[in-house]
């Protein structure tokens, strides 16, 4: 027997999968948008998806960070502690990027991942 | 619930009947008797994530899925439960180095809800095998 799926978009709205179009992949499942017979991705839903990412990613890295700057504490490199702090910094403003802001499409804000701060994309 | 005669020398399309849902059994141990038909799957099902959705590979008692959000699924039963105080029990594909689940939530009694978790307790998209043990209607 058959069992059907039934999508339910960020809204609520509800449709049976094999009867609507679907976006290729579920990054921003949290933003699909029923419209018609097509579900597409709302971008400001995206983006706070982003943003969660973002926070998400950068909780590991900002423990670590505070361990440099502890031992650069600890040896009072005021260069290291320095770098610590603006590497702390930037970490904590990274959701606000206004690469994000700014992205007009899901595309723009899949590259708006700062692989030099956060690392390797999920959106890669 | 009726149930489909099993004799010792198998299944007999002859022989096929239904039983009362109280029919009990001896323990292994002889001691005590149990319940047949409680202790029965009243839904099971096994879906992974294929064409953008969930899509069920194999079930009983399923009549539709509901794709809720990121490994998030709601499972709609054919036939109903008797209350919704049932137990349902999943376990999904290991994430990372996450093997949780979350099926407590959404139940009602033609219903109940699993959701996948990754190392960070976020909803992952992820293959689930679930289980529904309880009283049907």
């Amino acid at each position: 027997m058959t069992v059907a799926t039934y999508i339910v978009d960020k809204d609520g709205n509800q449709a049976n999968a094999a009867s609507v179009t679907v976006p290729s992949n579920r990054d921003f499942r949290g933003a699909w948008s029923l419209n018609g017979s097509v579900i597409s991705e709302d971008l400001d839903k995206s983006k706070e998806i982003f943003k969660d990412k973002v926070r998400e990613v950068r909780t590991p890295l900002l423990d670590a960070e505070d361990v440099v700057y502890m031992k650069a504490l600890e040896t009072d490199d005021a260069t290291a502690k320095a770098a610590s702090v603006t590497k702390k910094t930037n970490l904590r403003d990274a959701p606000a990027a206004s690469a994000i802001t700014n992205a007009t499409t899901i595309a723009e804000l899949k590259a708006a991942w700062d692989t030099s701060l956060l690392g390797d994309s999920p959106y890669a | 619930m009726a149930l489909t005669q099993v004799r010792g020398d198998g299944l007999n399309s002859d022989a096929i009947s239904t039983v009362n849902s109280d029919i009990t059994v001896n323990s292994e141990g002889g001691a005590v008797t149990t319940s047949v038909v409680q202790g029965l799957a009243k839904a099971w099902g096994y879906f992974v994530y294929a064409g953008g959705v969930p899509s069920s590979q194999d079930s009983l008692n399923v009549s539709s899925y509901d794709d809720n959000g990121t490994g998030d699924a709601g499972i709609n039963f054919s036939s109903s439960m008797n209350n919704d105080d049932f137990c349902t029990v999943a376990t999904q594909q290991n994430h990372g180095s996450a093997l949780t689940n979350n099926p407590s939530s959404g139940r009602t009694t033609s219903s109940t809800n699993v959701k996948g978790r990754g190392t960070n307790y976020s909803t992952v998209d992820t293959e689930q095998n679930w289980l529904v043990i309880g009283d049907l209607a």
